[in-house]
């Protein structure tokens, strides 16, 4: 049972030690330091994730080669039959050429990804139609038709229409915005597919190069090492000889796709359906024939190009983590040294503590709890300093670009364009926590010292 | 209730530094009965302080044993040995010892903190000060009840250690050489405020000190010499 003088004592030492305010600042600037990196870096791994999830499937289906998979409509038909499966759509991706000739862009030419999608479909799956420019405001579902007014013009009788990701023809801004050029829209365009035959050698009997009309643009903070330009399934099909046909010798080609993305309803367990979709395709192929394609099932996580950054990032989080905790470990070993200092100072105290009837245990926790409170106003303080830090953290880095000029975030490095600024309130729990449980092992054997003294030799220690 | 109030029989204490082993008291043996006025005398490095310590429980000591009310202390446990230093004893140490960041009212307050939980010292919180304040009162210390050791003389700072002391109203009263910091005006006002707690509250008081006229204040003195005590006078 606590005594008085217990309590009394604490009080009375927090309100008069300049180095307990010392200790309780050390203390502060440590949680205040992690929960900064650790939201920070937490805050740029999740909005990645985010980034990349948001236009991906979960779930994709795709062939490990160029030369595409058949028998998708079935597979895209049995999968939606899955009650855990929302959608299913097939994608064509393909490497193409574009070559835009307008003022301001004179014979400009890129090599991008073309990706052939079913717009309803896709952007049920993605936030394809959020990153659009001119359509996102629009309602229902996004189009790769041709605009009115061009699509009876037989001039553009031949044309498709396309959507360019906003990266092809505009270069990021250093604040991470786009200058665009009005005047690009529902321009011309080339786009330039190499069909591949059979033998999966190119066809050279086709025509290969396409009209397109670049009707929208598309921003997303992903990075893809290819810029992405969208046009419509059925047309990717054709340009890069998907459809089904039938060759001089009579064989049958069936229509073929890249992938199908499929997006699991919320909380579905997605390593459950990709079992289920792998039954699918194997159950396709026993009636079907087997193409011999090599397939992949993937997540969206596991895909070539996002893997590898999500890793880097929560790579670079752990060693950031490692590092303060070995500052954690530096502070509690700080924390230890003034509490040795107050203890050592102490000492004649504890002997008239004890002279008057104070017991060991008594003794020991006025310097765990003090100890203790040490760490809880740290904590709390450190809190109060870190929790606006990230929360504006984005300003007071202009601020210091503007006062100093250090712009230490590049929004061109990652694509963006703020500092996350959440408070990752797990990770600060946590590390409140440890911050305490740092303060008590600090101070325990400080403690332990000053409760096992006897009172005679405390007394008499110089 | 027994006849004495501390007894100690054989007292043995030695102290070793290194290979050097000190032997400070070699068998002492001492009665008190309630009501009574003790001085103990020796010469410097005598070994008077050690004794008074381990009457007072504060220290440790080789052989022997000491009882108090008859039960034989070593084999109390730790806290009811912090018990009788918190209850039956109060000890005035030779230098005073005062904690410097309380003030004279709250050392002297000390030993009540310890012998109360927060909730029960707060329910008696007024009473406990006044019971406080008149001891304070009773030594000349009233009107420095809110001042800090470092504010104080010896004699007020000597004097605010003997309210500490007293304030649980212990039974026996340890004073190591109560009088020795200060100067003959002073100390032989403590004095007086010693011999007037025996004589009007009948308290038991232990008294170490080298200087003879002021053992001589005492009912009976014990000489300490060579470890051993020797009888002088009564
Ligand atoms: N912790 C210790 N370690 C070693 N020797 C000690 C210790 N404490 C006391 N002594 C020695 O024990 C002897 C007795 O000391 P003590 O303090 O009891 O003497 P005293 O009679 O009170 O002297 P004084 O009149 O000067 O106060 C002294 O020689 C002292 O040096
Ligand atoms: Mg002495």
């Amino acid at each position: 049972m606590p005594r008085h003088y217990e309590f009394f004592l604490i009080c009375r030492y927090l309100r008069k030690k300049r180095l307990a305010i010392f200790s309780i600042v050390a203390v502060a600037l440590s949680v205040a330091m992690l929960i900064v990196v650790t939201s920070v870096m937490g805050g740029f791994v999740r909005q990645y994730r985010q980034a990349c999830h948001g236009f991906y499937g979960d779930i994709i289906v795709r062939a490990d080669s160029l030369m595409g998979f058949p028998y998708y409509e079935d597979l895209i038909a049995q999968a939606e039959q899955l009650p855990d499966v929302k959608v299913a759509t097939p994608v064509i991706k393909q490497f193409s050429l574009l070559r835009i000739d307008q003022p301001g862009f004179k014979l400009f030419v890129r090599v991008v990804s073309v990706l052939g999608i079913e717009p309803n479909g896709y952007s049920k799956i993605t936030n394809f139609k959020q990153s659009l420019w001119k359509q996102s405001l629009l309602p229902g579902p996004p189009t790769l038709d041709l605009p009115e007014g061009f699509a009876d013009d037989p001039k553009y009788r031949d044309s498709g229409a396309c959507i360019v990701g906003v990266e092809v023809p505009y270069n990021r801004q250093p604040d991470g915005s786009y200058k665009r050029y009005p005047q690009l829209y529902d321009s011309p365009v080339i786009l330039t597919i190499l069909p591949l035959k059979r033998t999966g050698m190119i066809d050279t009997d086709v025509r290969v190069s396409h009209p397109f009309l670049l009707i929208d643009d598309s921003e997303t903070s992903i990075f893809s090492e290819l810029p992405p330009v969208y046009i419509r399934f059925d047309i990717a099909q054709n340009m890069s000889r998907m459809y089904a046909y039938r060759d001089i010798d009579g064989n049958e080609e069936p229509a073929k796709t890249s992938q199908v993305q499929i997006r699991v309803r919320d909380g579905a367990d997605v390593e459950r359906v990709r079992r289920q979709l792998q039954d699918i395709w194997q159950k396709i192929i026993t009636v079907k024939g087997d193409p011999e394609t090599v397939m992949v099932f993937e997540t969206w996580d596991e895909q070539e190009g996002i893997a590898p950054l999500i890793n880097q990032l929560e790579h670079d989080r752990a060693l950031l983590t490692i590092l303060f905790v070995i500052m954690g470990v530096v502070s509690i070993f700080l924390i230890f040294c003034i509490f040795f200092v107050i203890v050592t100072e102490k000492i004649p105290d504890i002997g008239i503590i004890k002279s008057v009837g104070a017991s060991s245990a008594g003794v020991g926790r006025i310097f765990l709890a003090y100890a203790g409170a040490i760490g809880l106003l740290g904590a709390i303080l450190g809190l109060a300093m870190g929790w606006p830090f990230v929360v504006h953290i984005n300003a007071i880095h202009d601020w210091i670009a503007h006062t100093f000029g250090w712009r230490i975030y590049d929004p061109n490095v990652l694509v963006f364009p703020y500092i996350p600024n959440e408070v990752d309130w797990f990770a600060a729990v946590i590390i409140i926590a440890s911050a305490l449980v740092g303060s008590l092992i600090g101070s325990m054997i400080p403690a332990i010292r000053a409760a096992l003294m006897k009172p005679i030799k405390a007394l008499r220690y110089e | 209730m027994s006849e004495y109030i501390v007894r100690a029989e054989n007292l043995v204490k030695t102290y070793t530094t290194g290979p050097e082993v000190l032997e400070v008291l070699r068998g002492v043996r001492l009665k008190m009965r309630a009501g009574e006025f003790l001085a103990v005398t020796g010469v410097s490095g005598s070994g008077k302080s050690t004794l008074l310590h381990l009457l007072g429980l504060l220290d440790e000591w080789d052989s022997g044993t000491i009882y108090f009310d008859d039960q034989d202390v070593s084999a109390l446990s730790a806290a009811q040995r912090d018990q009788l230093r918190n209850q039956e004893i109060g000890f005035v140490f030779q230098f005073y010892h005062l904690l410097p960041e309380l003030t004279v009212l709250e050392n002297t307050l000390l030993p009540t903190m310890v012998a109360n939980s927060t909730f029960s010292w707060l329910g008696n919180r007024a009473k406990l000060r006044k019971q406080a304040m008149e001891i304070l009162a009773q030594l000349g210390l009233a009107d420095r009840a809110k001042h800090r050791p470092a504010q104080l003389s010896g004699g007020e700072q000597q004097r605010t250690a003997i309210a500490r002391a007293l304030v649980n109203k212990p039974r026996l009263l340890l004073a190591d050489e109560p009088t020795g910091n200060l100067d003959l005006g002073t100390g032989g006002r403590i004095l007086d405020l010693l011999e007037d707690l025996n004589a009007n509250n009948k308290q038991t008081i232990i008294m170490v000190t080298h200087d003879p006229d002021t053992a001589g204040r005492a009912h009976r003195q014990l000489h300490l010499d060579r470890g051993r005590i020797h009888t002088s006078s009564s």
